[in-house]
């Protein structure tokens, strides 16, 4: 699993420009406050980037709510669905 | 005082508002499951559709759309007995559409801009002025309602023709299914199970006429018992998401208090009389829970609530005209249906809904819409009491002056234009990366114009442009392609033209009054005309007035800060 392109993927598509890939820490949280700050929209983003690039379908919100938590949460969830 | 003096509805219920009332007083509904469309994750969606044959055989042009062909039925049904004010120069035509055309967005182009269908049909009956078009995503409706009402008030039209419409588009049914805003089921407003909204289309025509007195008004013999009045109405942002509701439904709690004339942080008291409410209902979890905690707040829970879409889906830009029209019939005959799909509480606090019908001996009714951009609309409509309303000083004059301005004229790459000005002004926002380049310019404006922290209620947003968002309707097209289909919810969001006052509230901590107009082009003195409107409210005291168009390397932005002046100086 490339970390680094995952999270290049993640910059461009929820438009991140301010952030490099090296200013997303792996286990860091993506929601929330203390996190990358990120909103609903950015969650169904992420499901879209998961099925366009990964081939993995997202559809239950409540487990994607358990995926979407962190950089490595992501990474790990496609590897173990490859 | 303004008269409601004709209507027309054409859903998938039927193709006037006699066949709805039927419809609903039988307890059928038109939502059908459809897989004509592309959906992410290929689940299954219900719509409700328009049959072709609710077109009027006169009116099969070549060069209307079949929407534009619905607009123009419509007014033609509703207009039967005053087919006359039509054509004629005290009359205007306001228009309510989220998205139009959009169904010609590759195939031509021309046809896509809002006013251009708006243009078609008030020029198909001959009218003479320019329309007037608003377009606020799901709050257009009862927005459109508000704006055609304060217009007459102020004196400048006798009747406003109120035409809200919009159609199933893959567009649109594959953006809200991005948002997971779909049900896969028949949608249950306010229900415990409900889990999205189904989409519905149609058509609706609601007439308003200015009377000055009593004898002014319209003798409508056969229509209502008692004659109806649009009483007062007001919109409100909850500066919170662009897409997702208020926790505390602030706007929704701030548009019905104005609406209702009560001072903010009181509650209604039941000297308000016997009446019932239209909510949104949209029946996707976050909108009726929203609504079920502002209406709680205003101390309006007990009051019997109707919701709607259960019946016809969300009809979008003509969900706010066409069950604003059915309220009035409801409240003419006294009775309300059962809220179709509602079978137990699924809100808190618990709204006062019915699954089965019931009599009501109601004197008004308030309706009200919710939307994306954070915008809420509400009004009230009573019937005629014994005394004719003052209609106050509506018309007095206004003196408005613009106290900044902001403009942008630019040809090039626009996207690294504006960047350079988010970069040059030492702005730290990193949401105005996400925008499209209609927020980002408004955002700028916004910035230069406004405090960075308002907090306030008496700023209104009022843009205007020609194009709407197509820019954004046309990256979103793309993402939804044949052979490429991974529909963008985070560009979706910015077909929306109304997001930018979204946008601009959210940053400012406004919860004013907003409104997206579009217009071939900028009708200056009346969209001045429309601020004077809300001075002589009384409820604001600074407008932002805006237009606002980015398309093809060309951004054209020029800003105003408007105030309103008092023997000579400015009023704060």
């Amino acid at each position: 699993m490339d970390i680094l392109k995952l999270k290049t993927q993640i910059i461009d598509a929820l438009n991140l420009e301010e952030l490099k890939p090296e200013d997303i820490k792996d286990d860091a949280p993506l929601f929330g406050p203390e996190g990358l700050g990120l909103d609903s929209i950015d969650a169904l983003e992420l499901i879209v980037l998961l099925e366009k690039n990964y081939g993995i379908k997202l559809t239950d919100p409540s487990k994607a709510k358990n995926v979407l938590t962190s950089v490595k949460a992501i990474a790990d969830y496609i590897e173990s669905n490859k | 005082m303004i008269q409601i003096v004709a209507d027309n509805i054409i859903s998938g219920l039927g193709r006037d508002t006699g066949e709805n009332l039927r419809a609903l007083r039988e307890g059928r509904i038109s939502l059908k499951e459809n897989a004509g469309f592309r959906v992410p994750g290929d689940g299954k969606v219900f719509l409700s559709v328009m049959d072709d044959s609710f077109i009027e055989p006169s009116v099969h042009e070549e060069d209307m759309t079949r929407l534009e062909m619905f607009m123009v039925s419509s007014v033609k049904r509703a207009c039967g007995r005053i087919s006359h004010l039509l054509g004629d120069s005290s009359t205007i035509f306001v228009f309510s559409t989220a998205k139009g055309n959009v169904r010609y967005l590759a195939e031509d182009e021309r046809k896509v801009p809002l006013w251009h269908s708006a243009k078609v049909v008030s020029g198909y009956f001959g009218n003479p002025n320019d329309p007037v078009t608003v377009s606020t995503a799901c709050t257009s409706g009862v927005t459109a309602i508000v704006v055609a009402k304060r217009l007459l008030e102020a004196g400048l039209y006798k009747t406003a023709v109120v035409v809200g419409a919009d159609e199933i588009t893959e567009f649109v049914v594959s953006g809200f299914s991005s948002l997971m805003a779909l049900s896969d089921e028949l949608c249950r407003p306010f229900d415990i199970m409900r889990h999205g909204l189904n989409l519905g289309e149609a058509a609706g025509c609601l007439v308003l006429r200015r009377a000055d007195s009593k004898e002014d008004m319209l003798n409508q013999d056969g229509y209502f018992k008692t004659p109806q009045l649009v009483a007062s109405g007001a919109m409100a942002s909850d500066a919170f998401h662009i897409s997702g509701p208020s926790k505390t439904g602030e706007g929704l709690y701030r548009a019905v208090m104005k609406t209702l004339s009560l001072p903010y942080g009181t509650k209604a008291e039941t000297c308000l009389g016997e009446a019932f409410i239209n909510p949104h209902g949209t029946a996707t979890l976050y909108n009726d829970q929203m609504e079920s905690v502002a209406f709680s707040r205003i101390g309006l829970d007990d009051l019997p609530m109707i919701p709607l879409k259960g019946y016809f889906g969300h009809t979008l830009g003509a969900s706010g005209v066409i069950e604003t029209i059915l309220c009035c019939h409801f409240l003419d005959e006294g009775w309300i249906p059962g809220a179709a799909g509602y079978l137990e509480p699924g809100c808190f606090p618990s709204p006062n809904i019915s699954s089965e019908p019931q009599a009501v001996s109601a004197s008004w009714f308030l309706k009200t819409n919710s939307g994306f951009g954070g915008s809420n609309a509400a009004i009230k409509v009573e019937k005629l009491g014994d005394s004719f309303p003052e209609n106050g000083s509506r018309s007095g004059k206004i003196d408005i002056r613009t106290i900044k301005s902001f403009n942008l004229e630019y040809t090039g790459d626009v996207k690294e234009y504006l960047a350079s000005l988010y970069r040059d002004s030492g702005l730290s926002y990193p949401k105005f990366h996400k925008m499209d380049l209609l927020c980002k310019a408004g955002v700028l404006a916004a910035d230069s114009l406004l405090e960075v922290t308002e907090g306030n209620s008496d700023t209104a947003l009022v843009f205007v442009n020609s194009v709407s968002s197509l820019a954004a309707d046309r990256e979103y097209l793309s993402s939804i392609a044949e052979d490429d289909f991974f529909p963008s919810p985070s560009v979706f969001v910015y077909t929306l033209p109304n997001i930018v006052t979204g946008e601009i509230s959210i940053r400012h901590k406004l919860f004013g009054e907003c409104v997206f107009f579009v217009e071939e082009e900028l009708n200056r003195e009346r969209a001045l005309d429309y601020v004077r409107c809300l001075f002589r409210e009384g409820s604001v005291s600074r407008v932002l007035f805006c237009w606002d168009e980015s398309l093809d390397g060309r951004c054209s932005l020029r800003a105003d800060l408007i105030g309103m002046e008092k023997n000579g100086k400015l009023r704060v």
